[in-house]
């Protein structure tokens, strides 16, 4: 087992996985920029090292700087967390290189997962059912347009190596194809420095279900049920639950099969979590296989009493998975996310120093963050400041339980999304799975249209 | 399988790496796979490097290792020096030289007894004040400025990390 791990990453990501090694009795290196100095994960782990400027390019996502203070702090592996290096095959194969245990897939299962169109082939060949697409990356709009044509609009335009909903451009006709191009490309060469693009049928009035998977170095895989992530704003999550309140129980049973089956096809080890698409007749598509910890893990960690963070963390080391799927889950999870961002004003970010901060409390609440008074929320990172999870035996409860949260969460000196997560949270469509993936934008418009 | 992707090293990688040294702000280079072994130096310090802290966005708090418009901090152990107790006529004329690198310190150069400074040697624009090792990895730390050495705060072998003050210089007069 490992003596010592550096966490590679910041934020309420790098809280979480500090708490899990001192559990299991692991020693805990933080790594930090100046705007971060003054983070819960610097105070909490036991040593905490300086890494470089405030850019994440010159510090957290720098292999070197990572691995220079992995090295001098005598730490055996690196937690890669969400973001950053957590599905960088490069940053994993030169941790195998130099000896470092790196707590994330090994390079060769990055690289394929991480291409959209050789993840997608691995999911064909264990039979996995698909978005119908562009078999190859597009090199021209003239390309794309062919295509199109082909598959039906609307389509998709998507950067091969993208992620976290950047560079994804919707086209509804032939005429607007041109311009999606370009700027899809443009954003996938700056955000992922690739421009290869290709096309996908852009499919309607869909849910986001994805299934948490957990294999071992030794075949072994189980599934821990599902995760609804339907409440998104531009293709990026605002509110998640455990287990989806709306896929039939059927559906959910080959979901479960067929997210096991292909991350056993591909030999993985470590916690994986199999993205799917799923359609008001119950019919699924596989999106995509994430390859690391995800943001929304918690909920699932809640109805099911387990600590995916440390199997993680085992399951790298070599040993045998020690946890199975659990006869049903327990109960009801939601996951709310804090951003600091102001949803009046075009969700700019906020910024700015933390003057009080009270965060909600009591039965089936826990917090997930890295702020407290005093701390200066800067624009550096990723704005999301805190998740608040509840959890109750009823989803009918978990959201009213919620709601009261968000009134008992009070962040004072910056701007939040939480009274607007509270508004979702009491919407006709989130409570009677009304709701689609493009709900949240949809609502946002009428809302603004509307006052 | 060796970074470069073959058993062996090829003279293109070898070429390539000599690029990446030519490039970058390191003076050594060792690199090891497949029981080969290829150690690189470049006699000149790499004159642009400019290891002083930059200025930080307006409002986020400088730390102890500080930017030049920060260097109230500093005043103290400059005022301990015995000079200049006038504090504001200190705060300009002294340079921090910090670390831009997470490594252990070395205040000699290799193989010599020869510190690369010390205490009350002047040193001019560029030249460098340590190396800094990390996984085999030399980085020179060099000055900013042109002036005298009024400090060395860190011992030979210390493990220093980004920020961390090397040296304290007292500029030059322009």
């Amino acid at each position: 087992m490992s003596q010592k791990i550096l966490i590679a990453n910041r934020g309420e990501i790098a809280v979480r996985a500090i708490r899990a090694c001192r559990e299991m009795g692991i020693g805990t290196v933080a790594v930090y920029t100046r705007a971060d100095k003054d983070s819960l994960h610097v105070k909490y782990a036991d040593e905490a090292v300086c890494i470089g400027e405030n850019k994440a390019a010159d510090s957290y996502l720098d292999f070197y700087r990572v691995l220079s203070a992995a090295s001098v702090t005598h730490a055996d592996a690196v937690y890669p967390g969400t973001g950053f290096l957590s599905e960088n095959a490069l940053f994993s194969k030169v941790c195998a290189e130099v000896g470092m245990r790196f707590i994330g897939a090994p390079a060769e299962t990055l690289h394929m997962l991480g291409d959209k169109i050789l993840a997608k082939q691995a999911a064909v060949q264990s039979g996995l059912p698909v978005v119908p697409a562009s078999e190859n990356a597009l090199a021209d709009a003239d390309a794309c347009l062919k295509e199109a044509e082909r598959i039906g609009y609307p389509v998709l335009l998507k950067a091969v190596g993208g992620g976290g909903g950047k560079g994804i451009r919707r086209v509804s006709a032939p005429e607007e194809m041109k311009a999606a191009f370009t700027a899809c490309v443009n954003e996938a060469r700056a955000a992922f420095g690739s421009d290869q693009v290709f096309i996908e049928k852009c499919l309607e009035n869909v849910r986001h279900v994805e299934v948490q998977i957990l294999a071992d170095g030794f075949g072994n895989a189980v599934h821990l049920f599902d995760r609804d992530c339907t409440m998104q704003r531009m293709h990026q999550k605002m509110i998640e639950e455990a287990v989806s309140p709306f896929v039939p129980p059927e559906t959910k049973r080959r979901i479960y099969e067929d997210a096991v089956r292909v991350v056993r096809d591909i030999h993985y080890v470590g916690a994986a979590t199999v993205e799917f698409l799923v359609d008001r007749e119950g019919r699924y598509y596989f999106m995509e296989v994430n390859p690391r910890i995800q943001v929304e893990h918690p909920v699932t960690e809640m109805v099911t009493g387990l600590d995916i963070v440390k199997e993680q963390i085992r399951v790298a080391m070599g040993e045998k998975l020690s946890v199975r799927t659990p006869d049903a889950p327990s109960g009801h999870a939601i996951e709310v996310r804090i951003n600091a961002e102001d949803p009046e004003r075009g969700f700019m970010s906020s910024i700015g120093t933390v003057t009080g901060c009270t965060f909600p409390a009591g039965t089936g609440i826990r917090i997930e963050t890295f702020i407290h008074e005093g701390l200066r929320i800067t624009p550096y990172y990723d704005s999301m400041i805190a998740k608040v999870i509840a959890w109750a035996d009823t989803r009918e409860l978990a959201i009213r339980r919620m709601r009261f949260a968000l009134d008992e969460l009070d962040i004072g000196g910056i701007t939040t999304n939480a009274k607007l997560q509270k508004e979702l949270l009491g919407t006709e469509a989130f409570a009677s799975g009304g709701s689609h993936t493009t709900f949240v934008e949809e609502y946002l418009r009428e809302r603004t249209g509307g006052g | 399988m060796s970074l470069l992707g073959g058993k062996y090293m090829k003279i293109e990688d070898i070429e390539k790496l000599i690029r990446l040294l030519d490039q970058s702000s390191l003076t050594r280079l060792t690199y090891e796979a497949d029981g080969e072994k290829l150690k690189l130096s470049k006699k000149k310090e790499y004159p642009a490097q400019t290891v002083q802290a930059p200025a930080f966005a307006a409002g986020v708090p400088a730390v102890a290792a500080a930017a030049p418009q920060a260097a109230g901090t500093a005043v103290p152990a400059a005022g301990e020096a015995g000079e200049a107790p006038a504090a504001s006529v200190a705060d300009d004329s002294v340079v921090e030289v910090t670390s831009a690198f997470v490594g252990t310190v070395s205040l000699h150069e290799e193989g010599s007894d020869k510190p690369f400074v010390t205490v009350g040697a002047k040193v001019k624009k560029g030249q460098c004040v340590c190396q800094i090792e990390a996984m085999k990895m030399y980085n020179s730390v060099t000055s900013p400025v042109s002036g005298e050495v009024i400090s060395v705060d860190v011992e030979n072998g210390a493990i220093v990390e980004f920020g961390t003050v090397i040296v304290r210089i007292r500029k030059d007069e322009a």
